[in-house]
């Protein structure tokens, strides 16, 4: 089995970003959540509640925001 | 750009429950999903919760419930998830089976976590076919699992491609191949 050490791979994905001139936090779409079951989205709405009740904003991106527009 | 330290915390404790579980002769579940697309990109997406693919999931929840999570509440029917409220992040079992049996098991990838701790992680040339399924699943392309098997493709640097080819007619039933990747990265912008 291929083993890697998290560390490692963060510092080959920042070399290979390099190599690839990517910059920023723009070039890889937020899944849009189109097929979530009907657990996921109960899940992710009881991590929002959980967040709220902590005072906090829950780290994902809201199913509701920022749905990519669809290709033929 | 660093993985999120909520992302390590996480990572940390997933893979304490999964050393428990193969200390007690079990199986490590495997990490899958947008979580797995998260540490491939090196954090470019933020992933909700962890969806695992585990035949022995009433065990590895036993093990989460002793590190701190907790079942969420609402509907009855939440059976395969669970919640960590500190971290604000879940753990859901989505199958019992990696790609239901098609993935070689010998290409998941083991990720040290630390120098006692690691988990499992599908290969990434089966989660560029997961996505390019999910993406040509619809009349429509989905542009998010488009652009996400472009990225996971080029950011991986070296993969299996005979692999990779096979995979994704498998996962598109013939629809596409490695080709049709090519051709998307293709035309995809430096910069989405």
């Amino acid at each position: 089995m291929n083993r890697v050490r998290l560390e490692e791979l963060e510092k080959a994905l920042d070399r290979r970003k390099a190599e690839l001139g990517f910059s920023g936090g723009q070039y890889v779409l937020a899944n849009a959540g189109a097929n979530r079951t009907a657990e996921k989205r109960e899940l992710l709405e009881a991590i929002r509640e959980a967040a709220s009740r902590a005072g906090k904003t829950p780290a994902f991106i809201p199913e509701t925001a920022g749905m990519p527009k669809a290709k033929t | 750009m660093p993985f999120r330290p909520e992302f390590r915390e996480a990572l940390t404790l997933l893979a304490t429950a999964v050393q428990r579980l193969q200390a007690r002769g079990l199986e490590a579940p495997i990490l899958v999903g947008g979580a797995a697309v998260e540490l491939f990109t090196g954090g470019q997406v933020t992933s909700g919760d962890f969806d695992f693919v585990s035949a022995s999931q009433d065990q590895f929840f036993a093990e989460l419930l002793t590190l701190g999570f907790i079942r969420p509440q609402g509907p009855g029917w939440l059976t395969r998830s669970l919640l960590h409220p500190e971290l604000g992040f879940g753990v859901q079992v989505v199958s019992g089976q990696l790609m239901d049996g098609r993935a070689d098991r010998s290409r998941v990838r083991l990720l040290a976590i630390d120098d006692s701790r690691e988990t499992r992680v599908i290969a990434c040339e089966d989660l560029i076919a997961d996505r390019m399924a999910q993406a040509l699943a619809t009349r429509q392309i989905r542009e998010d699992m488009r652009n996400q098997a472009v990225r996971l493709y080029q950011l991986a640097g070296s993969l299996d491609d005979a692999y990779l080819d096979r995979r994704i007619r498998t996962e598109t039933g013939d629809v596409a191949s490695l080709e049709t990747l090519r051709e998307w990265l293709a035309n995809e912008p430096r910069q989405a």
